[in-house]
């Protein structure tokens, strides 16, 4: 049996890629407005099989977002669906249905309705509708997780802008383009801390 | 004659999972130190978040919106 997951992980399962990079630092800036702390792939380190750290990470999140906003072919040759996302949301479904009280899954789409068409299973599951934006993803993320600390979303649209910011800066440092590499988040997670701990005034300014 | 269809507002109204959180503030030491940032890092990324954040707070007094984030980004000294 796994250990207790930590109480405010949550598991971001998005696509990795450059078109979604805003939304992605938008979830991030949100979640820790939140008071939540957010974990992807790739800050796994590596040997094990990928699949087994990835259910791992679930297992060790209280709750996780599934984003199934890019369920289109991608643009490269050949055409290929995107299957990973739904492929984690599907291990999630698993995990939760055998340990209800251990974690909590929500699902995110940018457009109303296509949930149904792409994935009919998850027909009576009703998807945060974001469109595309990262207000709309601030705002959902907002509904989904209800805190009464939670701030208003202008507060946590200026946490994102900061690290929107920012990004170049961190990636420059990084020698890298991939937001999605582990150093990278852990930096755009350490801006993120510091910004949502500055507006409360725990930072002297 | 009163429209009967079912709008589009129907999403509005349709339950979805809900989260409630309950749990103690996140404490700003402990998750720096799980992030695990070298120190002289740690200290660039403080000096950067100051600047961005100094030239936040001077639009804010000046009621410009938050919005304006990325333009006081640029007009705040670099790191």
């Amino acid at each position: 049996m796994p250990p207790q997951p930590d109480p405010r992980a949550v598991f971001l399962n998005i696509p990795y890629d450059e078109e979604f990079r805003s939304l992605y630092l938008a979830y991030i800036a949100g979640l820790y407005q939140l008071e939540l702390v957010p974990h992807i792939a790739s800050e796994i380190p590596g040997g094990e099989r990928r699949l087994n750290r990835i259910f791992s990470l679930i297992q060790s999140c209280r709750y996780s977002v599934h984003d199934l906003s890019r369920v289109e072919l991608s643009v490269a040759p050949s055409a290929t669906p995107r299957f990973n996302m739904p492929l984690e949301l599907g291990m999630t479904i698993t995990w939760a249905s055998l340990r209800p009280n251990r974690h909590t899954w929500h699902v995110f789409e940018s457009e109303p309705f296509r949930l149904q068409r792409s994935a009919s299973d998850l027909n009576g599951t009703d998807p945060y509708i974001h469109n595309g934006t990262p207000e709309g993803v601030l705002s959902e993320v907002r509904n989904a997780f209800v805190s009464e600390n939670a701030p208003p979303v202008q507060q946590m649209l200026a946490a994102y802008r900061l690290l929107e910011g920012n990004l170049e800066r961190i990636l420059s440092n990084a020698g890298v383009t991939n937001v999605y590499s582990a150093s990278v988040f852990k930096e755009l997670c350490f801006v993120s801390v510091e910004a949502a701990h500055r507006e409360k005034g725990n930072i002297p300014t | 004659m009163p429209d009967f269809r079912i709008s589009s507002k129907l999403d509005v109204i349709m339950p979805r999972t809900v989260s409630y959180i309950t749990i103690p503030p996140l404490s700003y030491e402990e998750e720096v130190k799980r992030l695990r940032i070298p120190k002289k890092r740690r200290k660039e990324l403080e000096a950067m978040v100051q600047d961005t954040w100094a030239a936040y707070l001077r639009d804010k007094e000046t009621g410009h919106s938050p919005n304006d984030l990325e333009a006081s980004r640029k007009s705040a000294p670099a790191a």
